[in-house]
This record gives structure tokens, sequence and C-alpha cells, in this order.
């Protein structure tokens, strides 16, 4: 062998080797920056006090449900996070849902009350995943609907929701069986079946008579009650409704109220509502107040109402 | 995650109907100027097919097929003479070599006189379905040289009568640039060959040949064979011994090339009158987008698929097109047989017979409406992926 072996810039220059403890902190940092987004103010202070601090307290719902792993609790079904909605740019941006944070548990009749023009219907479009948040995360049984592909959307329309709109919505050139059934059809469910389940549904309305009319031959309450077996056929955990007795008269609007107790005491299916009329107010387990497009709790209203009255 | 299922396609096209039935007469007028296109297609191509078969057919009829005729490129260079004669009967495949021998010269008749064509043909022309039939009489045989057949404007010509002509002998003189002949004197007419067009008489060939000085060329040679698989490899001899050579066959592929390129102007004039149409479709399904936002709104919050939603309206389309097909086909047979029905009329009046004007290949009908359904696709493509793109919210909003 040569004695004189050429000799390599590492031989030269020994490598620094990390004291163990330097070793944990990069260990440290490197596995805090693959869990949060990197934060240079954070590091700046870290670099100022020369030593390592420990995870933020994390304040907002937002965070809060990332530092929880974005799981839902225990019988909880739908989740809205931090949830935004603004329209335009620069002069005229307008945020009609400002930071909307609430959970819903299964069996809950969940009614958000507020004027009109507070942001009630675009909150619950949102949540039907009809119009995409600005900012913000809904996620139903852990799955967030904005990240949704078409056909994952298509099926969160189908299986796990069902809509009731204040107008109704109901096709007019399909007679009111047909029309029940709609979201059978969409799912390619064959004929024979659309009708017995339809038939099944209005029957359980009183509305069984009616099945062969078009929707232009019924009453606004009749129509009402048409779109909630609509909402129904598909045994959705989920029912989201939007001023069902906005178009009623007061007859038509209490038997949709009734209708739609009965759904959540009976049936125990878990509502959210949105609403101006107080007269669902009894019926809630839960009450928001929406205003301006902001959430308030139910005794924040109550208060309100205290101080005002 | 697994596939997400679709509305069934038989569920598909009674929605598309639905929406179709909805404004009937905008539907049907659509429908309608598809059928148009589809109609003007299907008969001026029909037509076509017709007229070029009747025209062929009578091609057909007036020669038979199992000959060619063959003639000289260039007189100088290779001349149709005698020796090209004998060296077209020795082809194989060659049954018979009927040359025609074109002289002028001047018949005199009870001191009438008047330049004529003579030609020189052997018995057997007459039977060829080339030459003009014979209308009384009959030909003459080889060697009977002091008869011939005259054409019916030649009679004509002198004011002579068919019955009386077999009493009449003619005198004729060749012209003198064949040499130096005596005139032919009492000529008998043997028969009548129907030619209203040419002044000219009928003597065998071989006797014309025997009495001229200057020989003389052919005007042209018929060849017959025994079967049609000859037609190519004789007269691709003849060719080959340098002489040009025309067969029916030649003539009926030229006659349906000339038929084809009609035809396709046709089915051109009936494709713009489609796409035209399709335009009006344009219009139709875009305003039926319109008019069914709010529906498709409804449609996506209850859980369609945009894929769903493109279907339907391409469902719509292709309704359109098959509806605006069928009409059409119908309607262009109506018309064919409403064109028959008024040639009928008119043969009636003018004591004739109606020919078959159209003839429907299967694939005619079936192409129109395959065209008029792919057209109908096309055109749906843009309303259908517009609709499928709507903001449910914005779709829910709309009235």
């Amino acid at each position: 062998m040569p004695s004189e072996l050429p000799k390599t810039p590492d031989a030269l220059t020994p490598q620094p080797t990390l004291t163990a403890e330097a070793e944990a902190m990069l260990a440290y940092q490197q596995d805090s920056q693959a869990n949060d987004p990197y934060d240079p103010l954070i590091d700046a202070i870290q670099k100022e006090l020369g030593e390592q601090l420990a995870p933020s307290e994390l304040t907002t719902p937002m965070a809060q449900a990332m530092s929880e792993g974005l799981g839902l609790e225990e019988g909880e079904v739908f989740r809205a996070l931090n949830l935004t909605k603004a329209y335009g740019s620069g002069i005229s941006y307008l945020e009609v849902i400002k930071g909307i944070s609430f959970s819903v548990k299964r069996g809950e009749y969940v009614v958000i009350y507020g004027p009109s023009g507070a942001g009630k219907s675009t909150l619950l479009h949102m949540l039907s995943g009809l119009e995409p948040p600005t900012r913000g995360e809904i996620r139903i049984r852990n799955h967030a609907i904005q990240q949704f592909t078409d056909d994952e959307m298509a099926l969160y329309h189908r299986e796990e929701i069902g809509l009731v709109f204040q107008n109704f919505n109901l096709l007019g050139s399909l007679q009111v069986w047909e029309n029940v059934a709609f979201p059978l059809m969409l799912a390619g469910a064959p004929l024979e079946w659309r009708r017995h389940e339809s038939l099944k549904l209005l029957d359980r309305f009183g509305m069984v008579e009616f099945a062969t009319r078009y929707p232009s031959q019924l009453s606004g309450g009749q129509q009402q009650r048409v779109a909630l077996a609509r909402a129904l056929i598909h045994d959705p955990d989920l029912l989201l409704i939007d001023e069902p007795t906005g178009n009623l008269d007061t007859k038509s609007a209490h038997m949709v109220i009734d209708e739609i107790d009965r759904l959540h005491k009976q049936e125990g299916r878990t509502i959210i509502l949105v609403t101006h009329s107080q007269e669902f107010l009894p019926y809630a387990t839960r009450i928001f107040y929406i205003q301006d497009g902001t959430l308030r709790t139910s005794s924040e209203q109550q208060q309100k109402e205290e101080v005002s009255g | 995650m697994a596939r997400v299922s679709s509305i069934r396609f038989s569920d598909l096209v009674p929605l598309a109907w639905s929406a179709l039935r909805r404004n009937r007469l905008r539907s049907a007028l659509t429908i309608g100027a598809i059928a148009f296109g589809v109609s003007v297609m299907v008969y001026l191509v029909a037509l076509g097919v017709g007229l070029e078969n009747l025209t062929v057919g009578s091609v057909l009829r007036s020669s038979t097929l199992l000959s060619f005729d063959v003639t000289s490129f260039n007189e100088d260079i290779q001349p149709l003479n005698q020796t090209a004669l004998a060296q077209i009967q020795k082809i194989p495949g060659v049954q018979e070599a009927l040359p025609r021998l074109s002289l002028s010269g001047t018949v005199s008749f009870d001191n009438k006189q008047a330049p004529v064509t003579i030609w020189g043909v052997d018995p057997d022309y007459f039977a060829t379905n080339d030459a003009n039939p014979i209308e009384v009489g009959e030909p003459y045989v080889d060697g009977e040289n002091d008869s011939m057949l005259v054409s019916t404007s030649f009679l004509k010509l002198f004011g002579l009568n068919q019955d009386k002509t077999p009493l009449i002998t003619f005198n004729v003189q060749l012209d003198d640039t064949y040499g130096t002949i005596p005139p032919i004197d009492n000529l008998s007419v043997r028969g009548v060959v129907t030619d209203d067009n040419a002044i000219s008489i009928y003597m065998p060939r071989k006797y014309l040949e025997s009495i001229i000085t200057v020989p003389q060329d052919y005007q042209d040679i018929k060849v017959l064979v025994n079967n049609l698989s000859q037609i190519e490899p004789t007269s691709n001899q003849v060719i080959a011994d340098g002489y040009k050579v025309t067969t029916v066959v030649d003539t009926v592929s030229q006659i349906k090339q000339v038929f084809g390129y009609i035809q396709w102007t046709m089915a051109v004039l009936g494709a713009i009158a489609i796409i035209v149409a399709s335009i009006g479709m344009f219009n139709t399904l875009t305003v039926s987008l319109l008019e069914r936002t709010h529906e498709i709104g409804i449609m996506k919050a209850l859980g369609i698929k945009k894929g769903d939603v493109r279907r339907l309206f391409l469902a719509e389309a292709l309704l359109i097109g098959i509806l605006g097909g069928v009409v059409g086909i119908l309607a262009a047979l109506l018309m064919q047989q409403l064109t028959i029905f008024i040639f009928q009329l008119l043969a009636i009046i003018a004591q004739g017979t109606v020919p078959q004007l159209f003839i429907n290949y299967w694939y005619l009908p079936l192409g129109a409406l395959i065209f008029s359904m792919f057209i109908a696709m096309l055109t749906g493509f843009y309303p259908a992926s517009r609709a499928a793109k709507l903001n449910p919210i914005e779709a829910i909003k709309h009235e």
C-alpha cells in the first residue's frame, strides 16, 4: 500500500460534532416546523432569548381545532370553523360572514336567528356546500366539505344533508311524487323503488292524495311539506332549513313548524334552521343570534333584549 | 371513493323530453329546421343517385359490355388499316373485329344528287348494340355487292317512302380521292337504318375495299370478346400494340365520377341547410338553459353531478337531432313520392313513362340521421358545459 494517501478535505477539516442537547433541539425544531407553519417572529424571539419557546398557546377557534388535530368530538356531526364570506375587493370589499365558528351535535335542533340581511342564508348556503367560504372550514363527520370533489359534493347533497328552501324550489314540470323522489333519481335508483319510497314519505306527511298533482296545484304549506319530504327521501343525517315559513300564511306556517319539531323530537333528526321568525325559538335546543355576519350566543341575545327592553 | 352513480338513461331521456315539451312551438320550429336540412339532403342525393342510375342504364342498354372500340392515337404513326385489323384479330380472346370504313361520295337517283357518307361495314356489324337499328329489311350478306342499307334521313332527303324503297335503285359515285373509280350503278336498297341525323348508306366493307385504289384507314374497329373477363386482358393487349381503346366500362366510370361530384354537391347543400338549422338549435338550447337555470340550481342542490347536467343537455340536443333527422327523412320520402306523382300526371298528358327518379340506398337516410345527430351533439356541447358550470346559488336565485 502507498504510504501517502491523497487527503480528502474531510480528513483535513474534521466535521463539527453536535452535542446531544443541540441535536435534540434541532430535532424539536424540525418536528415543530413540520407541524406548524414557520413563523419568523417566533424564530426571532427564540434567537433573542437564546432558548426554545414552548408551543404557542392557541387562542382562535380555528387554531384550537388545528391543535386538536381537527378531530370532531364525540357525538359531534358538524363543525364550522372561522367561517368567513366576503364579496368584492379593495374599496368594495364586504364581509358578509365574519369568522363564525360553531359545532352541532347529533340530535340537536339549532336555530340561527337574526334579522334580514344578517347573512343567515349565506351561512346556510356555505354549510350546504352550495357556496364556498372565502376563509375557514366546514367539517361534516371529519371531512372538510370545501375540499370535496364534484362527485363527493354530489354525494354530500344526496346522502348527508337534506335541504329545505324558503321558496320550496320544487320542479314545476314534475309531479309531486316525482319531486319527492328526485334525489333518488339523481342517484340512479330504479323507478319502482323511487315511487315506493316517495309515496311512503308523502303518506307520512299526509300528502299522498296529492302525489300526482303538480306543485303549482298545491298551496304554499303543502308545497313546503313536499319540500320537507324531498329533503328526507334519502334519510339524511342533517337537515339544513332556510326560512321555511317565510312564504307561508300563519296556519300553514304552524303546520310546518310542528312538522319540523316532530322530525326533531320523534325522528331524532339533527336540524340547523335559519330564520328571522321567533316562532321557532321555543323548539330549538340551541339558539344562535346572527347579526352583521357574527354569531352571538342565545344568552347574549337575551341580555341585549333585556337592555333594550 | 366509490364511483358516484349517475342518472339512469331511462330517466335522462324523459327528463330531456319534458324539457322539449315545455316550449312546444320553439322545439317544433327547431326540430323543423333540422328536418328541413335533412330532407333537402336526402331528397337531392336520392335524386342524384336516381339520375346517375338512369344515365348509366341507358349507356349500358345502348352498347354491349362485351365489346370495346379501337381507334388510333395518330393516323400517321399507327394507322388503323388492314394490317392493324389482322394484328388485332390475332390477339387471343378476340372473337370478332368489326372495322368501319368511312368514305364519302355522291348518290344519284332520278336526276337528284346528294353527297352522302358511305359506311363500309361487315354484315355482323348490324348485330352489335352500337349500330343503329334496322327499321325495315335486313342486312346484306358478304359478297352481295349490289345492295345497300340507307338511313332514314337519306330517304327523307330523296322524298321517298320506306315501303317503296325496294323497287328503287341508286347510282353511287365515290369521291376521286379514293382513285379513279367507275360509278356503282343500280344499287338496290336492302333495308333502312334508323338514323335521323346523318345522310348515310351502308355497303359491304370488303367490296368497297376491293374497288378503291387508294387504301383508306378505318374509322374505328369494334372488338367483340366472349366474356366480360376477357375485356381487360384483350383491351390491354390492344393498348400495348399502340392503339386507343374505349370500353363501356370506362364510360360508365366516367359518368359515375361526374354524378359522384353532383351527389357530393347535393349532400353539401343539405349539410349547409342542417348547419344553418343548427344555429337555430344553438339558440334554442341557450334560451332553454336560461329558462332552466333556476331548475338546474335546484338539481345541483339536490346532488346532481356536473357530468349529469351535461348529459341532460346533450340528451336534449341529441333528441332534437334524432327527431329532426327522422322527420326530415320521412319528409324527403314524401316529397319524392309527390315529385313522382307530378311526373306521372305529366307523363299521362305527354303519353310517356316515368323513369325511376329517386334511389334511396339504405345508407343515405342513415348517414343523414347520423350527420344530424352529430351536428346536434356539436351544437349542444357549449350550452351543456355552461349548464354544468353554473353556480348553484346564483342559479337558484335566477327566476
